[in-house]
């Protein structure tokens, strides 16, 4: 993308002389020039022009027929006129051609007031119709997911969506079936577009085709806000801007920025606010009495949990408080937080995330930034987990740069999305041990070893990270020179731990707790009874703590073994700031207001302190001022700094080389189950109905056990791993190594198990 | 020299993929799924062997149904829904079961000059269907196509994958009853 444009043309269009680097098209150089040329087919995300509708239509000296904008390379001493009689004829009779079958319906249409075609028929086109003969109409609306709708009667047959299923997401399932006039878009037998980027052809289509069905006749572009924030769903940041209606959120839409996102998002990112009016909501302040959970005022709750708090201290001395953020916390309630433990409650502990530790944070000398990915000459992605699961807009980046010509190499057991790109090469890793292959094969001389050497490698760690894997990837980093792109599992893990409250690993606050060192537990938006590993630990930690404080959006496992429940205010409530897996920091807007009885996260705790005798600044501005100021991660940075496309900051200095690492060495069983925790999972999207379908359904088993089991894709089969035993249907994976299997879980879990068949009959009885 | 690169006349060097062997004789016998293979494998564009795959499938099914589809894909690496795309442009793919005959007239617009509407009306009437259904014996099948390219000879009708050309109205009820004297 960032290539150096040596060669330049100069054209003139409308009048104007242009300069424009070569392999520019005609459109390009005009938009270059603030001329516009009216489209629809043409979208620079989507590559090339393609020419489909031809409303680019334009005038050039020297080519007896009209041409089209998009597909013309501009050259040098070009004369292009898109505004003479001859090139708004042509423009005209094609708006006149689109609107042919086009109906009439933009008073009851969702994209009517901000419709490309709606738009440019105001300003081209003859304005009224000749069309005597009835137009052409399809059954309607149809349901292309439940997210998505489609009434085909709108559509101008421009391929975006088709180009975007084909080529930028990869999926293949959106496709154009006839030809000509009878032309269709549809999914195969009117199957649900399963793709967790689906949602993105919504907003590619210049028409009311493809419409988002949550948002389906919920609002008027007049009647809206647009409230540019960021997505908390996952470590990427991906910007987003919410559509807000009488305070609530009504649909989120992507907000390009060039260097994260790149205009894409995902679908748990853009559909999962549906959580936030869910009905399950917690919007009440709960204390544990006599008589169960009771309802109390926020100011009692309030005058309980500091009074509890300093009791604890009190009674089992300082430090014996531990903070567990889920990770989507915002770096200033992170701070108050860190704050509260260090001046109120003499220390404790703080854990940033269900995989916290510092271990992402060693990373940062070697830190990938994601348009790293875009100039990449290779990209190794190493783990257990499809990295679509953990950073699902990393892959379109991937994509984008393979058809670019980067390399790609895939450390695991296989069978992900990944391994079928164009000139991947896989390279198999028992479950468990990815790291020790990579190691090995960036230790070697052979393909991987030259690729991780050559320039501008971008490693990839896809799965929970540990002090081994962190030290290999520190290591590989150091010696071969490529650099780390890092994927926490929670939005801001490595933003809490830079505001210090990652001060241990979930495993040694479990160790604390258990020795009886931790006495009250504050969970933020935490639930490491049923999220967390070593779940039952927890449970039996919890329910021997003196005190025990969930603030959370939903009530989940861990919500019966504490004594205090407090509401948590969502990502999409909250102003602040998060930083993303690249270490950006990037503003988020309140957009919607909380529901009533849910206080803002930072507010809350600020009351707290005051409670405590800490004095927090009052709003989440006045905090991150005082986060720049104690902090050297956030140093240098202010509040209105940020602005509405954060900036990237300045890179660590590598620093020494770090201590070689020390690689145990992992025995393999012969059946490994592997849990990943898949994208459409959290209390976000169980509490989202319309994500559901997207969920993965299946446990994904290697061909040559199918084939040794006697099963077959949709055949039951039963896996047993650490004393569970989970049914399903079998997913047969060619690609997938033989022994293993793998399936999604709450916890992502590496282990020897079995797996068996399930007869007919047992399924029946 | 070897024959995958040879010289142009223009001096350049042209480079071919080798080609792999031909299949074996009983390839007909083999498993759809080695048999798309094998075609695959012809092509340095996976996507290139989607038209043959989809007519090897149509061979074993007689039309191409949702299974068939399905195993084109996997046999591919492509999806259902792409190959449904590409199957559904050209008319030489069956998506619904066809009659024992397919009998297909050209309409486009030279053989509609030179009376393909006649011939068309004549097929219908004798078999008592509209174009593009099946007999109720499931014989026959009636369809319209685009052009043949037999735009010299028309009106172009093709019966069983064989052209035939000019194809006058007179000609329908002597094709007919030669069809049906046909065994199955």
């Amino acid at each position: 993308m960032a290539t150096v444009e040596t060669n330049t043309v100069t054209l003139t269009i409308n009048g104007r002389e242009i300069t424009v680097p070569k392999g520019f098209s005609v459109v390009e150089a005009a938009a270059e020039a603030g001329l516009e040329i009216p489209v629809f087919c043409y979208e620079p995300r989507l590559g090339a022009g393609i020419g489909a509708c031809r409303m680019c239509l334009c005038e050039i000296e020297g080519i007896p027929k009209l041409q089209t904008a998009c597909t013309t390379p501009a050259a040098d001493g070009m004369v292009v006129d898109s505004h003479s009689a001859r090139a708004r004829e042509g423009q005209d009779a094609v708006l006149e051609f689109l609107l042919l079958n086009h109906p009439l319906d933009c008073p009851v249409c969702d994209k009517g007031g901000e419709c490309p075609l709606q738009d440019l028929t105001f300003r081209y086109g003859p304005g009224v119709t000749r069309m005597t003969l009835p137009k052409r109409t399809h059954d309607k609306p149809i349901p292309v997911s439940p997210l998505i709708t489609l009434d085909r009667e709108r559509c101008i047959l421009c391929w975006r969506c088709t180009r975007f299923s084909e080529e930028v997401s990869g999926d293949m399932q959106l496709v154009a079936e006839h030809r000509g006039a009878n032309s269709i878009i549809t999914t195969f037998e009117g199957r649900p577009y399963t793709n967790e980027f689906s949602g993105n052809v919504t907003e590619l289509c210049p028409v009311g085709a493809l419409t988002s069905s949550p948002y389906r006749f919920l609002a008027r572009p007049w009647e809206i806000q647009n409230i540019p924030t960021v997505c908390g769903a996952c470590a990427i940041g991906c910007n987003t801007s919410a559509t807000i209606r009488e305070d609530r959120v009504t649909r989120v839409l992507s907000r390009n920025h060039p260097e994260v996102d790149e205009g894409w998002l995902c679908d748990k990112g853009r559909y999962a606010f549906g959580h936030l009016r869910s009905p399950e909501r917690v919007t009440r302040n709960l204390i544990r009495g006599g008589r169960g959970l009771e309802a109390v005022s926020t100011t009692d709750v309030l005058d309980h949990v500091a009074d509890r708090l300093r009791a604890t201290v009190e009674r089992f001395g300082p430090g014996s408080v531990a903070v567990l953020a889920s990770g989507e916390q915002t770096n200033e309630e992170a701070h108050a937080w860190a704050r509260l433990l260090d001046e109120a409650l003499g220390g404790g502990v703080g854990v940033c995330g269900p995989e916290g530790g510092s271990w992402w944070s060693d990373l940062e000398p070697y830190a990938a930034s994601i348009s790293d990915l875009a100039g990449a000459g290779t990209i190794v992605v190493a783990g257990d987990a499809d990295l679509g699961h953990r950073a699902p807009v990393l892959e379109l980046w991937i994509r984008k740069a393979v058809g670019n010509g980067a390399g790609v190499f895939t450390v695991g057991p296989g069978a992900t999305r990944l391994d079928t790109l164009r000139g991947a090469t896989h390279v198999s890793a028992a479950p468990g041990t990815a790291h020790t292959a990579l190691l090995e094969a960036a230790g070697g001389d052979g393909a991987p070893a030259d690729a991780l050497r050559g320039e501008n490698a971008v490693l990839i760690w896809s799965g929970p990270m540990r002090s081994e894997v962190a030290s290999v990837l520190a290591h590989v980093a150091h010696t071969s020179g490529c650099r780390v792109l890092r994927t926490p599992r929670a939005a801001n893990e490595i933003g809490i731990a830079a505001a210090g409250l990652g001060t241990a690993s979930p495993e040694a606050a479990l160790e604390l707790a258990e020795s009886g060192t931790i006495k009250a537990l504050v969970l933020l938006g935490a639930d490491p009874v049923g999220d967390w590993h070593a779940g039952e630990r927890w449970r039996n930690a919890l329910a021997r703590c003196f005190f025990a404080l969930q603030v959370t959006g939903f009530q989940n496992d861990s919500s019966g073994w504490v004594t205090t429940i407090v509401p948590e205010s969502q990502i999409l409530e909250k102003d602040g700031t998060l930083v993303n897996l690249e270490g950006r920091v990037q503003r988020l807007r309140a957009a919607a207001k909380a529901p009533a009885g849910v206080s803002d996260g930072y507010a809350w705790a600020a009351e707290l302190g005051s409670r405590l005798g800490v004095e927090l600044p009052h709003d989440p501005p006045a905090a991150f001022a005082d986060l720049a100021e104690r902090r050297p991660a956030f140093a240098g940075l202010s509040w209105s700094g940020i602005g509405e496309r954060a900036p990237l900051g300045e890179r660590a200095p590598v620093g020494d080389a770090p201590a070689a690492p020390q690689v145990a060495p992992a025995a393999v069983p012969q059946t490994v189950v592997v849990g990943y925790r898949e994208l459409m999972s959290g209390a976000a999207v169980d509490h989202t109905e319309a994500l559901h379908f997207q969920r993965r359904r299946g446990i994904e088993i290697a061909y040559a056990d199918a084939e040794a089991l006697g099963v077959a894709t949709g055949d039951r089969i039963q896996v047993t791993h650490d004393g569970h035993a989970v049914t399903g249907p079998a997913l047969v994976q060619r690609g997938l190594r033989p022994g293993v299997v793998r399936l999604a879980a709450r916890v992502p879990h590496v282990g020897p198990g079995a797996v068996a068949a399930v007869p007919a009959e047992a399924e029946d009885a | 020299m070897d024959p995958a690169t040879a010289e142009t006349l223009a001096g350049a060097v042209e480079t071919r993929p080798q080609m792999p062997a031909p299949l074996p004789p009983d390839e007909r016998s083999a498993p759809l799924r080695d048999r798309i293979l094998a075609a695959v494998a012809l092509y340095p564009e996976p996507r290139s062997a989607l038209i043959p795959a989809l007519r090897l499938a149509q061979e074993e099914y007689g039309w191409l149904s949702t299974e068939a589809f399905e195993q084109v894909a996997d046999a591919t690496g492509f999806t259902p829904a792409l190959c449904k795309s590409v199957a559904s442009f050209y008319d030489m793919y069956r998506l619904h079961p066809a009659g024992a005959h397919e009998i297909c007239v050209c309409t486009n617009i030279s053989c509609a000059l030179v009376g393909a509407g006649e011939t068309l009306r004549e097929f219908s009437r004798e078999l008592g269907i509209e174009p593009g259904s099946t007999t109720a014996d499931g014989r026959f099948t009636l369809r319209t196509v685009e052009c043949y390219g037999g735009c010299g000879w028309g009106p172009v009708v093709s019966v069983d994958e064989r052209y035939h050309e000019p194809f006058g109205p007179d000609r329908v009820r002597p094709l007919l009853d030669e069809l049906r004297g046909q065994p199955g």
